[in-house]
């Protein structure tokens, strides 16, 4: 199973500030969105691919399989725009005749398409760079800085650590029934899955109340507060994005200013 | 100020759960400063009751536990501070494990203790490098073994240096190697560091090797305390709790008793029962 949270703990770009790594990722997919260009959509794919294979050590491999993960869904989708439905076959450059329409790809259809479909990859490009190189943890970081309220980050923390183990508690369950032929028919399956469900909703009941004492032998007094890792942050770095966002911003302008439709 | 041989004292502890369940039953157990002690009892004998009690997790209904010579201090100041001397690494290290993070996880104690972020995250990097968990940094916690989980565990009750290290089963589920490694571990820290350890176990092998006081628990009361020679040497007592002898004391016992070997004294590990057979060969 590919986790993008294992590649984030292993980049090599981790200990970056995780706020700069927002600040180059959101205004990027911003850009991204409003733009709207084929050629600018491609250049973010490289740009944001090479940040986490060059820098972060993703194997391109990984990469590319995140990326085209939602590659079905992303054509599905598309080729629904690209379609149009007329009663004259005129403008359209391919098309069937059912049940007395034309339904067939128009170029702007095309055009829209093409664009979505690029400005789509681009854009969860840019969202990898961020949680291909920032784990979970350091993101609630960056949550409390913008004050969002603490126990809303605490919160996810957990649920975040507790997915895991109530997956491998329900995997340990489904496996005992298995092996005691509990889905070997219809009716079985309903009732052991209504047991598993169950006794899940019972040992996560049990876990958190372990979970509170553990806390409390290590001095829990309502706050998960925890130190982070030093991160890596320099102003300059800062300064040197603002630069490169306005730069992509002025490529994007001077793109439109083509008025081609193919960029 | 009169030093205080006993790191932990108490006298009488009863607890009753809320279901009726009697946890504690007028239980004393003295721990001796810089002690190893053991702490053997069979499956609902109360070990895990007294564990809680010692950190003020459960409040004995009556009798009285002394830290350091002062009765346990249940205000929430008191059992902060007490929670600071007092470490426990509990047996499933999920249970305590609660950030996806390595080291966020270890910092906690630290951070509720109130340090400063450099002291914090000085005392953290200095736990991880001495616990071997240096390297587990790099990977979220529900990719970790079982064994790596457990010494993450320890690394944050370490991190706020307690006095007692109250550990439960600590090589439980461990495979031999994991499992003497966190007893060579453990005895290591005491030898620098002079800190009291209590282990509960079911482990009773480990014992001999790595202890120097045994106390037995039998339905919420202490049954023996004492060295673990002294302690094994009441055979009956511990089979008639459902406990056992070390195997190698087994064997010697056999020797001695069926096969009439002239054994002089008991020996419960591998090193002693060695010495002993040395000296009968040579006599």
């Amino acid at each position: 199973m590919i986790t993008p949270d294992f590649y984030a703990s292993q980049s090599r770009l981790r200990l970056i500030d995780p706020g700069l790594k927002l600040f180059v990722a959101l205004p990027l997919l911003g850009i991204c969105l409003w733009a709207d260009s084929i050629v600018l959509s491609i250049a973010i794919l490289i740009f944001t691919g090479s940040i986490l294979v060059k820098g972060g050590g993703v194997p391109l491999r990984i990469y590319m399989k995140l990326v085209f993960l939602p590659i079905s869904f992303l054509l599905l989708g598309t080729v629904t725009i690209a379609l149009a439905i007329s009663d004259t076959p005129g403008h359209f450059f391919f098309s069937f005749y059912v049940f007395g329409k034309y339904v067939g790809f128009t170029e702007t259809g095309i055009l829209q398409a093409t664009h979505l479909f690029f400005k789509a990859l681009a854009a969860v490009s840019c969202l990898f760079s961020l949680s291909l190189t920032t784990p979970i943890t350091d993101l609630e970081f960056i949550a409390r800085r913008f004050r969002v309220p603490g126990v809303l980050v605490e919160m996810t923390g957990l649920v975040y650590r507790f997915i895991f183990l109530l997956l491998d508690s329900a995997n340990t369950m489904r496996t005992a029934q298995l092996s005691r032929l509990g889905y070997s028919g219809f009716a079985a399956s309903f009732r052991s899955l209504a047991s598993l469900s169950s006794s899940l909703f019972v040992h996560s009941l049990q876990k958190s109340e372990d979970l509170f004492i553990g806390l409390e032998s290590r001095g829990y007094t309502g706050n998960l507060t925890v130190s982070r890792e030093l991160y890596e942050s320099r102003r300059e770095w800062y300064a040197a994005f603002v630069v490169f966002h306005l730069a992509v911003i002025a490529a994007a302008l001077f793109l439109q200013s083509l008025r081609g439709n193919w960029w | 100020m009169v030093k205080q041989p006993f790191l932990l004292e108490s006298s009488g502890l009863h607890y009753t759960y809320p279901d009726g369940t009697i946890g504690l039953d007028g239980l004393n157990i003295n721990v001796k400063k810089g002690s190893c002690t053991a702490l053997l009892g069979s499956n609902g004998a109360g070990k895990s009751t007294l564990l809680l009690s010692i950190n003020g997790i459960l409040r004995p209904s009556s009798g009285m536990i002394l830290f350091n010579g002062e009765a346990l201090d249940y205000s929430r100041h008191g059992l902060e501070a007490l929670r600071k001397r007092v470490g426990v690494v509990f047996q499933n290290p999920d249970a305590q494990l609660f950030s996806a993070s390595v080291y966020q996880d270890i910092s906690f104690g630290l951070c509720n203790l109130g340090l400063l972020d450099d002291d914090v995250r000085e005392r953290v990097e200095a736990v991880m490098k001495k616990t071997g968990v240096d390297a587990l940094r790099q990977r979220p916690v529900h990719r970790l073994s079982h064994g790596q989980k457990k010494r993450v565990a320890l690394a944050g009750v370490l991190v706020m240096e307690p006095d007692l290290l109250v550990l439960d089963e600590p090589t439980a589920g461990l495979d031999p190697k994991g499992a003497s490694e966190i007893m060579h571990f453990i005895k290591d820290l005491q030898a620098h560091s002079g800190i009291t350890v209590l282990i509960a176990t079911h482990d009773i092998e480990m014992v001999p090797v790595f202890c120097d006081h045994v106390c037995v628990m039998d339905a919420g009361k202490m049954l023996l305390q004492g060295s673990p020679d002294d302690v094994f040497a009441c055979r009956e007592l511990l089979r008639n709790v459902g406990l056992r002898l070390p195997r190698i004391g087994h064997l010697m016992e056999i020797l001695e008793e069926k096969e009439g070997f002239a054994l002089s004294g008991a020996a419960f590990t591998v090193g002693a029962a060695r010495r002993a057979l040395v000296a009968l060969k040579n006599n």
